[in-house]
């Protein structure tokens, strides 16, 4: 039981050819934990989680999305209009701009409230009800906020508040700290962490922010070009990283020396030949330049790599 | 609520040095434009060929002689106390014309702003939601093509079609309200097709921002979509273009009285300028003038209200 992505593939035409934005991705979540997908700028995690939720054009979408036993990409846009929000909601990236700039924030909670049914003093009071428990000490005051009127760490809680409103069983919340300073970054974290207990939803974390991922989530899958390219507990792959690529990621982080990693990701329109990572990797052999690694079950998790297979 | 008083009071200030710069020009056009007044008057009877004494008096008498700045203060004058003057042709109050004749005009440009508004708003939604689709390239087809048919050869067209060849409306004159719907169509339909258009483009680069991307995943359907999130967002530059769409009806209403025999003030100042009766152009100039100024203030009152960072002032 879980959201499960099975060989899913997501396509874009550009002018300079057509990229694989995700790259025959298959990984399962399991609804009693928090997973982080986790990787650079790019690696395709903000259009996996849009494409869960049907976000993205039908055509650029190929492979299957299971939420439990329903095939998700087998909807219509109708069916999906009643996944969305209700089973499985999104906590957009940037606060900024997430918000309907001309609504005041109680209207936009409220509406998640009456597309579920609930009647308009219902929907009020529900709305005021969640605004508090997301930790406004003045729910009425800030219901009646427009966006503008509010602090980037307030916007984020309004948005954690329209994606928790209907009880959904997973959130997904796709780089809920980009471009926010450290007390802020502090505050969606708690904001998540408190969603957490408002609700029994599973929750995926897209982020590139490993501290955020280490502190939150109980799972972890890394993302290079597209690829899956690790999973695994989190306590174990941050302790013990298995791929090469993770393994960079974790020791660029502040506390462990800073170190960063040599190169560049590739243009999506210009892979490298056999495994993705090879130009950046420092144990690159032959046979990693000839041939690509499948993801292959490695202990409690996965990894794509020749030398952990 | 203080703010959006001190808002509309700013507004309403700036309408002041534009209204005295449209006195200005009003009065100034008479100046600039060739040919005596007097000789017109003088010449009313074709028989009779007036002598140079006799225009020299008349010239005095209608106040043509004094000096330019005093002709402006005397109207001035005039014009604060609510008196535009009397036609330099047969004597009558420019103002009590003009408001007898306004009715007919006033019904045709509301009935015209009613339906650029109404179509534009309909037209552009519709386009926008069925984006990519035949009726989104079929619609934006027939807007281009309306909208690049001068107006009177669709005054032409319409008369023809609708009283000629089907007998459904008439033609000219204003009795009813029946007369009203031809000149009302053949003013608004260019307007309103580029209201729809504009309307349209600024559905579709809302829906590309973020906020919609939060609005589709609580499941909302397109309509929603559309409707609750991207069209008030949208809207402000459609206003804006139906508000100066306005001044354009002002002005083309003399074309399109004139087509349709509806007597209103465009005919009116057109027969001002044939005589050269400079006193009631500036009566008319500077009260389509007023009206335009105050359908913009409306205008920027109405996108304040639709954007709260405006009316908040932030």
């Amino acid at each position: 039981m879980g959201l499960s992505l099975n060989d899913l593939c997501v396509r874009f035409a550009t002018p300079s050819g057509e990229v694989l934005a995700v790259n025959h991705a298959t990984v399962s979540f399991r609804q009693e934990e928090a997973t982080g997908i986790i990787g650079e700028t790019g690696s395709g995690k903000s259009v996996l989680g849009l494409s869960i939720l049907g976000l993205l054009p039908a055509a650029a979408v190929s492979g299957r999305i299971f939420l439990d036993k329903r095939e998700l990409t087998a909807l219509g846009e109708r069916e999906m209009c009643q996944i969305r929000g209700r089973e499985i909601a999104l906590v957009a990236q940037n606060p900024g701009t997430s918000l309907n700039p001309s609504l005041r924030a109680g209207r936009q909670i409220e509406e998640v409230f009456r597309l579920t049914g609930a009647g308009r003093r219902e929907a009020r009071a529900r709305t005021l009800a969640l605004l508090e428990r997301m930790g406004f000490s003045r729910p009425e005051e800030t219901a009646r906020r427009y966006p503008f009127e509010l602090s980037g760490g307030m916007r984020q809680r309004v948005l954690t508040a329209i994606a928790a409103a209907a009880q959904p069983r997973w959130i997904i919340a796709d780089e809920p700290t980009k471009g926010l300073d450290a007390v802020v970054r502090e505050q969606v974290y708690d904001t998540l962490r408190l969603s957490r207990r408002e609700g029994r939803w599973g929750l995926l974390v897209i982020t590139h922010d490993l501290l955020l991922a280490r502190k939150l989530c109980d799972r972890i899958v890394v993302m290079y070009c597209g690829r899956v390219v690790e999973t695994g507990p989190a306590p174990a792959l941050f302790a013990a990283p298995r791929h090469p690529y993770t393994q960079g990621l974790i020791a660029s982080l502040p506390h462990l020396g800073m170190k960063p990693m040599p190169g560049f990701s590739p243009a999506f329109t210009d892979q490298p030949s056999g495994c993705v990572f090879h130009p950046r990797c420092p144990y690159a052999e032959e046979r990693c330049r000839r041939e690509a690694p499948e993801l292959t079950a490695a202990g409690e998790g996965s990894v794509c790599c020749h030398r952990c297979a | 609520m203080g703010h959006i008083l001190r808002y509309t009071g700013k507004k309403l200030l700036w309408t002041v040095p534009i209204l005295l710069g449209i006195t200005l020009l009003a009065f100034g056009l008479g100046l600039a434009a060739r040919g005596d007044p007097a000789v017109n008057r003088a010449s009313v009877d074709p028989d009779y060929v007036p002598t140079r004494e006799e225009i020299q008096a008349l010239r005095e008498a209608l106040g043509l002689t004094v000096p330019a700045p005093v002709q402006y203060g005397r109207w001035m004058a005039g014009v604060l106390r609510g008196d535009l003057g009397r036609s330099l042709m047969d004597d009558k109050p420019v103002l009590g014309e003009m408001l007898r004749l306004l009715p007919n005009t006033l019904i045709l440009s509301g009935m015209a702003l009613a339906v650029i508004a109404a179509a534009g708003i309909f037209g552009g939604v519709l386009l926008a939601l069925f984006h990519g689709r035949f009726v989104d390239a079929a619609g934006r087809a027939v807007l281009v093509t309306v909208m690049s048919v001068p107006g009177f050869c669709l005054a032409y067209f319409l008369i023809w079609l609708f009283a000629q060849k089907l007998r459904v409306l008439p033609s000219s004159g204003a009795e009813g309200p029946l007369h009203f719907v031809l000149p009302c169509l053949a003013v608004s339909a260019a307007s309103a097709c580029a209201a729809a258009r504009l309307l349209r483009a600024s559905l579709l680069g809302e829906l590309g921002r973020n906020y919609i991307l939060t609005a589709r995943a609580k499941g909302l359907g397109r309509g929603r979509l559309l409707l609750r999130h991207a069209l008030r967002n949208a809207l402000p530059p459609t206003v804006t273009h139906i508000a100066s769409a306005f001044g354009g009806l002002l002005g083309g209403s003399m074309i399109t009285e004139q087509i349709f025999s509806v007597p209103g003030i465009g005919s009116y100042a057109l027969a001002a300028i044939q005589n050269r009766d400079y006193t009631a152009l500036r009566g008319y100039v500077l009260f389509t003038g007023l009206v335009f100024v105050l359908v913009c203030l409306g205008c920027d009152l109405l996108c304040a209200w639709l954007n709260p960072q405006i009316r908040l002032g932030e």
